[in-house]
């Protein structure tokens, strides 16, 4: 496997701790307006890892990052 | 002045139709975002969230509220089946949901975490077997 999945604002131990200022609005910036919990960014990972479904798709990067905004 | 063909008559039905359309468009209020978007197999927690009290890498156990990583609803159907996975930072966050999404799917997964981590990554290790699979958690040296 060499694409990789991309994640944004999920709920982790780690990302909400780059800047816990603006944790009580974590999540807004996204289009869904809610963080990623983890379980919703796994599948993706799965996707690329497995022969069984992604056996022609390389260098790709997979965007889950709940949607494009322009905030 | 066109024929009045069927070819014509239905060609301006159509252009009616499509202007009434555009004016019910128009006439429409704009839709705004009302809260968060919940598509997902389960609810998840939205904002606000209440303040953190620990620091960078962080420990999941202490995260409130609690991560949603061991998707309940899903079933594995041998997408890896047999195969070996090694997830650095395995032992919580996004690597603790692969991980477990991986054994589910058939793999042996062995996972790296950095010292103090120790609780968070036994857990994963620990929800790998869970899944009739081989978890194996090792520490990073520093």
């Amino acid at each position: 496997m060499l694409s990789k999945a991309k994640a944004a604002t999920v709920w982790t131990p780690l990302n909400p701790s780059d800047n816990p200022e603006q944790m009580e609005s974590f999540g807004c910036n996204t289009r869904m307006q809610r963080p990623a919990q983890p379980e919703e960014i796994a599948p993706a990972y799965l996707f690329l890892a497995s022969p069984q479904m992604s056996s022609f798709i390389t260098g790709e990067i997979l965007p889950v990052i709940g949607g494009y905004t322009d905030r | 002045m066109p024929e009045n063909t069927p070819e014509n008559e239905l060609l301006i039905k159509r252009q009616q139709i499509q202007e009434q359309v555009r004016a019910a468009d128009k006439a429409r209020p704009k839709l705004e975002m009302q809260g968060a978007m919940q598509a997902g197999a389960r609810p998840y927690p939205e904002p606000p969230f209440s303040k953190l009290d620990q620091n960078k890498p962080g420990i999941e156990y202490k995260l409130s509220p609690e991560p949603y990583y061991d998707a309940p609803y899903w079933k594995g159907s041998g997408k890896l089946q047999d195969k070996a996975a090694i997830i650095t930072g395995g032992d919580s966050g996004i690597g603790r949901a692969v991980a477990i999404l991986f054994a589910r799917e058939g793999a042996d997964v062995a996972i790296l975490h950095m010292e103090g981590e120790e609780e968070d990554a036994a857990a994963t290790a620990d929800a790998v077997k869970g899944e009739g699979r081989n978890g194996l958690d090792a520490a990073e040296p520093k």
